[in-house]
């Protein structure tokens, strides 16, 4: 509980500050309220005394009309705080809800690998939900109940101290109790999220891969995996909410305990004269102000164990350590740089080898061909160039400094890449090119589309760059949403090109359109590319051949092509238009 | 079907549940009068002048005794109720997730592009709990009318003038609740809507995680995301100055004001004895459960208008099928075993003969994109390859066959029958299908491939070898029982696309459909690909493929090759035909534009 309760505190802070001004008007309001409502019995208790000494009824009628003003005041300030509250929580939030964004856009594949889409809906933003109720209703009901209980207590013992102190005991011995089992429940109502979570991400996958489900034949089996999270969901939150309630019933058998004592007491005081009817009344009313607040405490606690489940999990998330480190050193200048690779091991997990020993140098402004059959460590080699990830073993060179040092934001801002599938989301082609960046203009855009020769596509779309894209880029074919992954690239006119099989899903005669764009993409940059065809390949200075995540072949484009000993000579010879290798 | 008719039928799914939560919210509320009724007890008791003797003292420690022991019998009742509340609104939620995502599955007219997979996994989880929660929460409403009647009558037997004038204001709470219905429907409307944005927003923006890192487009998509937040807020703070602050002042007036009456009213009743101290302790106690119940009695009628709301969301991605069959009755397996999966068919009526498609037509809605009467015939055992330029309409001919995308015109036969239901048709063990960019499961390779087949039924060997998976599982360091991540991502393009042939191989289906294995395949695999699928075991053989390619080593090996250009059939005939005549055919072939 610890760790969650720092959390508590350290979010309220962080998110709170920024509107303190808000704050603070809205704790003035909320003391004045409590202040109001704790007049009102007073009233009532005078009332009472006042109508059995026989007084006029015009003094009572006074006295009740006192107690009407102060209620409808008390509840024109309580609407106030409400709306502050929730208007201050949303404000809270969604900052919140940014920096964790933004937390997690920064962490590496590694995170993203294991996260589905649907998982990040529910951290990013069902779980600051949770903590956006408990926003609302943290002030309003508990900070406010635990004030009025305290002002309560007071007045109570101005009345008489035995029965105040009394009170405070049984106030002081209930909070304990609910706080120990509040503990309890927590677990629970963590794993009733979790699934909750869990079913969400598998509704949000199946659904997004509905044609492989249905042309596969494999709708029963979906329904069946579909059954068998539903009831474990139904399992855990019968089981979170018996859990939660039992802390809301031991309090409600607390209460009923203090409030018998509380006669056994009042009783005797009446007895000995220690006290008027009016007082009991008072007392009692108090004791019920006091049972109603410990109960809305008690039943926030409710709220604040989802909250508190919700918060460990933001704090995790919010924790989660980039894997990789970041340097320092900015990268010196704009020029294409020159790569190299020394003695480069990688594997994605620790038995297992991806890349072993591999060495190459390439020169600034020259294009590296990189050959080999699917899953020989191409793409895991450049992934390793972006930091993507880091290699286990050798180092990674750029301009001659070792990739660690450099500050990864640079770098990456250097580096142009396609990779092998282009991802597009739900939003305009606009959107999709420039990623909501509103200072990249129009003219830009067209220039880079002219550049690659697209603009006869272009014209086809419906509403030109207001185009909408469906849910992951539907509506474009394969082909297609590689073109705008070139035209991403160049935009951003990075001086490093990293082509991953970026000319795969074309057809020939649009891939023929690529080649001059490509040329004019890679004047004056470093390259690397990843290509299948004679045609691509023959822009490269320098070829590599993987096979096993081991160099089988590397040298010049012509030096190469001219070894009739080369693999790469035996490539040539076998005629085809592609490279098999 | 209206909300109100839907409701009816949830709770006629489970009615033994509900009529239990019901039974079981009547104690429930009727025992949150005890404390107020032992409060006048002993207010009189207090303000008798016969409290010494030993019956009266007898009597008032049976009191004290009682005010415990009635919160533990409470205690029990409530904790009980929770259990059958949840369980009835479960199987309410259960039955209806079951048959949306059922609907959505097995829909002829998948839409896949009005709606996110993240929208309606949104909608699946939360307006289904919206409407669930909404039957569970009118049980508890119900239990506070009981208990709000009885303290009526009881109010009413010791100043029946002052409780009727009481019942005033509390009336006019419904009827002004009422009448904001409206308007907070609409708001509640918006707000959902935002959220929808939102979520849809997350989930398209980390499914595209590694694009936005490679482009350096974090911080703009935060900055987007600032937006889309703001305008949440803006919505959600509408919603609540109508919900919370105009309507809960509403409530909390009402209390006020019937306070204040009774301290009007009471001073001369008092003053002369005929309202006792005890009386007036048990108005005020009593006040609470009545206005209690009609401020559940507005939050449900707001709550009604959110189930009105949240009904509508579901029939809209059920559309057009009637919103009935959301609500048929079925099993949904909370406690009872799970179905029996079907027996696997290996073959369903006469053997595949002759595919013959007549005029088939497909657009995009609101755009030019798609196919425009195209015919092809394809003959048991042959291999057919269908090619054309990016945007040449290639992946929405399959799409279009096998009713993936809902055909506009034309006419499919199967061995000279008509097929009316593509979608439902083209499955195993009449057709397989591996599409251009396969979907895999966060899910073991092996599951991937079956999805479902029990492993001993199938020769999974066999389709690992055709799909040129076997040296790829060796190497995963947990073979088949490598987890592949969300999208298969830890897998390399190939291996998804091979895994998805696997898949499909594993199925041993008559016909064969791939949409473009080159997206990720090197050339070399793609050719073994094709060569062990020429290959294949005696048994086999008779297995049709019908193949999006521009590959020269699938032309080479096709029986007939259809260009495509625009949409429409440009050419029909053998690659050498072709070479000869089509010029469409030569550029692709060559290569030049």
């Amino acid at each position: 509980m610890s760790v969650s309760q720092t959390s508590y505190r350290s979010i309220l802070v962080t998110y709170l500050r920024p509107q303190w001004r808000k704050v603070l008007l809205l704790t003035g309001l909320l003391l004045l309220n409590i202040v109001l409502q704790l007049v009102n019995p007073q009233i009532v208790g005078q009332f009472i005394d006042a109508a059995r000494a026989g007084a006029t009824s015009a003094t009572l009628t006074q006295l009740a009309l006192v107690f009407i003003g102060v209620a409808l005041l008390g509840q024109v300030i309580y609407a106030a705080v409400s709306y502050m509250t929730v208007a201050v929580g949303w404000t809270a939030t969604n900052a919140l809800r940014e920096d964790l964004m933004a937390h997690c856009l920064q962490l590496d594949m590694s995170f993203h690998t294991k996260h589905l889409p649907g998982e990040m809906i529910e951290r990013i933003d069902g779980d600051v939900t949770l903590l956006a109720n408990f926003f609302a209703h943290f002030i309003i009901r508990l900070l406010g109940s635990g004030l009025l209980l305290i002002g309560a207590l007071i007045l109570t013992t101005r009345e008489n101290w035995g029965l105040g102190l009394l009170l405070t005991v049984f106030a002081i011995i209930t909070l304990l109790v609910t706080k120990t089992l509040q503990r309890l429940g927590v677990p629970y109502l963590k794993r009733w999220r979790q699934t909750a979570t869990e079913q969400i991400g598998f509704w949000e996958e199946r659904l997004g891969g509905l044609e492989d489900i249905r042309s596969n034949g494999a709708i029963e089996t979906v329904m069946q995996q579909h059954y068998r999270l539903n009831r474990s969901a139904l399992w855990t939150m019968r089981r979170a909410f018996l859990m939660a309630r039992i802390v809301f019933h031991t309090w409600e058998v607390l209460d009923a305990t203090g409030r018998a004592l509380l006669f056994a007491v009042a009783a005797y005081l009446l007895n000995q004269d220690m006290l008027t009817i009016g007082s009991v009344y008072l007392v009692f009313y108090y004791t019920g102000l006091i049972s109603e607040n410990l109960g809305w405490i008690t039943y926030q606690l409710e709220d604040l164990q989802r909250a508190a489940a919700g918060i460990e999990r933001i704090a995790e998330l919010y924790h989660t350590p980039r894997t990789l480190m970041d340097g320092a050193q900015a990268l010196p200048n704009s020029e294409p740089p020159a790569i190299a690779f020394q003695a480069v091991s990688f594997g994605y997990s620790q038995t297992q080898t991806v890349l072993n020993q591999i060495s190459f140098q390439l020169a600034p402004g020259q294009v590296l061909g990189l050959l080999g059959r699917t899953g020989s460590g191409k793409t895991t080699l450049t992934r390793l160039l972006f930091r993507f990830y880091d290699p286990s073993a050798g180092t990674i060179y750029l301009d001659g400094v070792d990739l660690h040092l450099l500050q990864l934001r640079t770098l990456r801002q250097r580096i142009g890449f396609v990779t092998q599938d282009v991802q597009l989301f739900h939003a305009t082609v606009r959107d999709n090119l420039t990623f909501f960046d509103t200072a990249i203009q129009d003219e830009q855009i067209m220039q880079a589309i002219d550049e690659l020769g697209l603009q006869t596509w272009f014209a086809t779309l419906a509403a030109g760059l207001e185009t909408q894209l469906g849910p992951g880029g539907v509506g474009l074919s394969g082909g297609e949403a590689q073109l705008l992954a070139m035209t991403r690239i160049l935009l951003r006119q990075p001086s490093l090109i990293i082509l991953d099989e970026a000319s795969a899903r074309l057809d020939p005669a649009t891939e023929h359109l690529l080649d001059t764009a490509i040329a004019r993409l890679l004047h004056n940059r470093t390259a690397i590319i990843i290509a299948h065809r004679l045609a691509t390949v023959a822009r490269a200075d320098l070829l590599l051949i993987l096979d096993h995540g081991r160099v089988v072949e590397q040298g010049a484009y012509n030096q190469l092509a001219n070894d009739p000993e080369s693999h790469f000579y035996g490539l040539l010879q076998t005629g085809a238009t592609a490279v098999l290798a | 079907m209206n909300t109100g008719r839907m409701l009816g039928r949830l709770i006629c799914f489970t009615p033994g549940l509900y009529a239990l939560t019901l039974a079981l919210q009547i104690p429930r509320f009727v025992l949150m009068l005890a404390p107020g009724l032992i409060s006048k007890q002993l207010f009189d008791y207090f303000t008798s002048n016969a409290n010494h003797t030993p019956e009266a003292q007898r009597w008032f420690w049976f009191l004290l005794a009682l005010i415990i022991a009635i919160a533990v019998i409470r205690s029990a009742i409530v904790l009980s109720s929770i259990f059958v509340e949840n369980t009835a609104a479960l199987h309410s939620s259960a039955l209806l997730r079951k048959n949306l995502f059922q609907h959505l599955l097995r829909s002829p007219n998948p839409n896949p592009s009005r709606y996110s997979a993240g929208d309606l996994a949104t909608r699946l989880d939360q307006d289904a709990r919206v409407i669930s929660d909404y039957l569970r929460f009118s049980c508890f409403t119900m239990g506070t009318a009981v208990g709000a009647a009885t303290a009526v009558v009881i109010m009413f037997r010791i100043q029946p003038l002052l409780t009727v004038i009481l019942l005033v204001p509390l009336l006019a709470t419904g009827g002004i609740v009422q009448l904001a219905g409206v308007r907070i429907q609409k708001l509640s409307r918006q707000r959902r809507q935002t959220d929808s944005t939102v979520s849809t927003f997350l989930a398209e923006i980390f499914g595209a995680v590694q694009a936005v890192q490679v482009n350096d487009g974090e911080a703009h998509v935060v900055e987007q995301f600032r937006q889309l937040n703001r305008q949440r807020r803006q919505a959600a703070l509408s919603e609540n100055i109508f919900q919370e602050v105009v309507m809960g002042s509403v409530f909390d007036h009402m209390k006020v004001i019937a306070t204040g009456i009774i301290l009007l009213l009471a001073g001369q009743a008092m003053r002369n004895g005929s309202f006792s101290v005890g009386d007036f302790a048990l108005f005020i106690a009593f006040l609470m459960p009545v206005t209690d119940f009609s401020v559940q009695l507005g939050r449900n009628l707001a709550m009604y208008q959110q189930v009105k709301v949240s009904w509508e969301r579901l029939q809209q991605v059920a559309h057009p099928t009637p919103s009935a069959k959301l609500v048929q009755f079925g099993p949904v397996y909370l406690g009872e075993t799970l179905p029996e999966m079907p027996p696997i068919v290996k073959q369903a009526g006469a053997p595949f003969q002759q595919l013959k498609v007549c005029g088939l037509t497909y657009h995009y809605p609101n755009t030019h994109h798609g196919v425009e009467n195209v015919n092809l015939q394809l003959a048991r055992g042959s291999f057919t390859v269908i090619t054309g330029r990016i945007g040449a309409g290639k992946t929405t001919l399959l799409r279009a066959l096998l009713g993936l995308a809902p055909k506009l015109g034309g006419t499919i036969y199967w061995n000279g029958e008509i097929v009316t239901d593509p979608a439902t048709f083209f499955v195993p063990p009449r057709s397989a299908y591996t599409p251009q960019t396969p979907r895999l499961f966060s899910q073991t390779l092996q599951e991937n491939i079956l999805m479902g087949l029990p492993v001993d039924q199938v020769d999974l060997p066999t389709a690992l070898y055709q799909a040129v998976l076997t040296r790829d599982v060796m190497e995963l360091e947990e073979g088949l029982e490598t987890l592949v991540g969300p999208k298969g991502i830890k897998l390399s393009g190939g291996q998804i696309q091979r895994t998805a042939a696997a898949r499909m191989f594993v199925r041993e289906a008559e016909l064969l459909i791939f949409d473009d294995l080159s997206s990720a395949l090197d050339v070399e695999t793609e050719r073994q690909l094709w060569e062990r699928l020429a290959q294949r075991p005696q048994a086999n053989s008779s297995s049709t493929c019908l193949v999006v390619s521009h590959r020269h080593a699938a032309l080479r090996q096709a029986d007939q090759i259809i260009v495509l250009k625009d949409g429409k059939v440009d050419d029909v005939g053998t690659l050498d035909a072709l070479l000869g005549r089509c010029a469409e055919m030569q550029r692709l072939w060559q290569g030049t534009p």
